[in-house]
Parts: structure tokens; C-alpha cells; sequence
């Protein structure tokens, strides 16, 4: 369910208007973005799925208590993001499933678990800075890019004003 | 050039600090409407400045700005985008990361129509036709006249009364600077009031009507443009004659 609202938010108006605040936010204000308000949604939003989440797991264990929250689980949340990679859902979810499981099984070694976190996120900054699975906005081939120069869009103008 | 005509912009003793530096001392200019103005003025002279006062972007510390006779200088970027101004920001800052469509699309950001959404991004493409063979590109990708085009073209999305450019000749080569300017006039034509921020001071008063000069955050020269173009001080200082 989050999946489906989070994908529909991010192709929405709203979603593209946070986009844009994140690539250049002075070009957003120009454009009329409320960037203000908008930034503040994203931080309410941010929290109301945050606390769907806190309603399960606190009627599922059907106890809860601020221990469970330290920092090290604020650690985690932020490892899982940036090795999914940032804005991409399908990358978050794998992460999610990675990160939870594997400290899961290698229980015995608990010791060395920050060590390995550490290691991990070291190793994707080097191998994959984008994430396991990167966002699908910033999948671009080299090959797709043609014209670089002034005089190469001149030529295409021309061969646009021939056309017309 | 009708001198009775009502100004669509007037800037009244306008004041900006940045900190504790104060970028505008006191600006005062009239833009009349369906003109093409331009502001012109060495590196730093607060040309860029003046145009996000205009636009809220910078609040104005002292002075008035009126639109249509409205008063705008207390309103948030978003709210004098609503009023039907524009800005394409100086050195073509486009969202790289997102298709020429979706930044002409957040250029519209404000518009609920969409059937005259599409009609005005037809009419943008047919200004830059290049823009439509990029459409599906990431602005990142495009060349730096592409990036230009997109970032006057996203501006125009809002369908603006007027329209503040800043440098849009900035790192072109000569020709496509032609190209943009001829665009600009094209622009004008169909009614959008055109406030021009520019180091090409010779291309800027070529086509403009009225010209303001400025100099370490105050306008020292206003004129028609024609005039301001003979003006020996002016050509000395800016045209490099």
C-alpha cells in the first residue's frame, strides 16, 4: 500500500515539485513551487507513513517503549536508504530486506555488526554511489547524448529552418 | 513608444541587503507594458539582484515594487508567480536531473488548465524546436543553448505577462546568442513584457526600447535604448568603443 501511494506521489505534481526543490531550489521558487510549504509537506508526510508503521509494529508486539528506538535503529534506517539508493523505491525495499535480515542471521558475531555496516557503506560509496538499484529518473545512456556543441545545434537549426 | 502608457512594473528607492552588504542602494526604474527593457551593468553592479528582489526571492529591505500598479514587494516567490511574472534565472539553472518535459511541466506548476498547458508547450516547442527532439532527455544532458531555451521556455509555461531574463546570452557562442535574442523579440511579439538583465550590452540595447545602466547597486543612466546605444559614457564603459 505504501508502495503504490509513495510511486503515485512521486510521479504527482507534488512529487515532481519536491524533485525539482532538490535539484536546484532558487530555479523552483522562479518556477512558482511553493518550496516553504512544500517542504513542510514532506516532512509531515514523512512522519504520517512513519507513524502508520509505529501503529503495526506497536499493536503487533503490543508493547512499545523509546528503547527500541536508538540510535543505532536511526543508523540503519538512514544505511538502508542510501544503499537502495535515494529515491528509489525497489532499491529502498531490497535494502530494507537486507539490512534486517543478514544482522539477523549472523547473530553470533554481534560484536563485529558496526564493523560490517561500516565496511558495507564504505564499499557502496566506491562500487555503487547511486544505490543497489538506482532511481529510474537518473538512468541515462552516454549514447543518448549526441549534440554537446554550439555549432552542432546550429547545424540542426538550419537543417530545422530548411524543414519549415 | 507611447510615454503615457502604464508602466507594468515600476520599482520605487528599492533597498537589498545581503547580510551585512548592501547589494542595492536605492533602485528605482518603469518598465513599460509590451516593451523590452534591459538592465545592463558590469559583473557584480547587482543586475542579478535586482531581479530576485523583483521576485521575492531577495525581500527588499526598503523601497517599493509594484506590478499593474500592485505592490509586491512583501509577497513570497510563489505568490508574484501568480501575479503572471516569470524569471529564467541566470546561467541556466534547469533541474538536470529531470526530462525537458518535466521542467517545462513544473514551469507550469501553478496552471490547472491542462488542455492550455499543452497548447502553450506546443508553443514553446515551436519557439524551440530543438526542445522537442530533447523532450524525453534529462536537462543535465542538453547542450548549454538547449539548457538555455529550456530555462526561458520553462518560464514561459506559466504563461507570464512579464518576463525577467537574466544573462540568457551567458557562455553562448555568438550565433545561438543571435538565435536566443531573435527568440526573445519573437517572445515580445506575442505580448509578453520582456525585463532583460545583460553583459552583452550591445545585443541588450539592440533590441530593447529603454535601457537602464547600473553601476555598484544604483541605476545611473536611463534612457531609450537608441540613445543610450550614442551615449558616449555608455560606449566607452560597455560596448567597448
Amino acid at each position: 500500500m505504501t508502495v503504490i501511494g509513495v510511486r503515485r506521489l512521486d510521479n504527482s505534481r507534488i512529487g515532481r515539485a519536491w524533485v525539482a526543490i532538490r535539484e536546484d531550489e532558487v530555479a523552483a521558487e522562479l518556477s512558482g513551487v511553493p518550496t516553504t510549504w512544500l517542504k513542510l509537506l514532506a516532512y509531515a508526510m514523512g512522519a504520517a507513513f512513519a507513524s502508520v508503521a509505529g501503529a503495526f509494529f506497536a499493536a503487533k508486539l503490543s508493547y512499545t517503549n523509546p528503547n527500541f528506538f536508538i540510535f543505532m535503529e536511526s543508523c540503519i534506517v538512514l544505511c538502508i536508504v542510501v544503499l537502495g539508493g535515494t529515491g528509489s523505491i525497489p532499491g529502498v525495499i531490497l535494502a530494507g530486506i537486507l539490512l534486517i535480515a543478514v544482522p539477523e542471521v549472523f547473530r553470533e558475531f554481534q560484536a563485529y555488526r558496526m564493523f560490517a555496516f561500516g565496511l558495507a557503506m564504505a564499499t557502496m560509496m566506491v562500487l555503487r554511489p547511486e544505490g543497489l538499484i538506482p532511481a529510474s529518473r537518473r538512468k541515462v545512456k552516454p549514447s543518448e547524448i549526441t549534440i554537446k556543441t554550439a555549432e552542432d545545434l546550429d547545424e540542426r537549426y538550419q537543417a530545422a529552418d530548411s524543414r519549415t | 513608444m507611447n510615454a503615457t502608457r502604464q508602466p507594468i512594473l515600476e520599482l520605487e528607492n528599492v533597498h537589498t541587503y545581503y547580510g551585512n552588504i548592501h547589494a542595492l542602494k536605492g533602485i528605482s526604474c518603469a518598465i513599460p507594458s509590451g516593451d523590452i527593457a534591459c538592465l545592463i551593468g558590469a559583473n557584480g553592479a547587482g543586475k542579478s539582484t535586482t531581479l530576485l528582489t523583483i521576485f521575492g526571492v531577495q525581500r527588499a529591505a526598503k523601497g517599493e515594487i509594484r506590478f499593474k500598479g500592485r505592490p509586491i514587494h512583501r509577497f513570497r516567490p510563489e505568490q508574484v508567480a501568480v501575479q503572471g511574472i516569470s524569471q529564467a534565472p541566470e546561467g541556466r539553472q534547469i533541474f538536470p536531473r529531470m526530462t525537458t518535459l518535466e521542467n517545462l511541466e513544473i514551469g507550469a506548476y501553478l496552471r490547472n488548465d491542462k488542455a492550455e498547458v499543452a497548447n502553450d508547450m506546443e508553443w514553446v516547442f515551436g519557439l524551440f524546436p530543438v526542445l522537442k527532439d530533447r523532450a524525453r532527455q534529462l536537462g543535465g544532458t542538453l547542450s548549454g543553448g538547449e539548457q538555455q531555451m529550456l530555462a526561458i521556455g520553462r518560464a514561459l509555461m506559466s504563461r507570464p505577462e512579464l518576463l525577467l531574463l537574466d544573462e540568457p546570452s551567458l557562455g553562448l557562442a555568438p550565433k545561438l546568442v543571435e538565435r536566443i535574442f531573435e527568440t526573445i523579440l519573437e517572445i515580445n511579439r506575442n505580448g509578453v513584457t520582456i525585463f532583460l538583465v545583460e553583459q552583452n550590452a550591445h545585443m541588450a540595447l539592440s533590441i530593447s526600447n529603454k535601457g537602464f545602466v547600473m553601476e555598484t547597486g544604483r541605476i545611473v543612466l536611463t534612457d531609450k535604448a537608441v540613445d543610450l546605444l550614442k551615449n558616449e559614457k555608455v560606449k566607452k564603459a560597455y560596448l567597448g568603443e
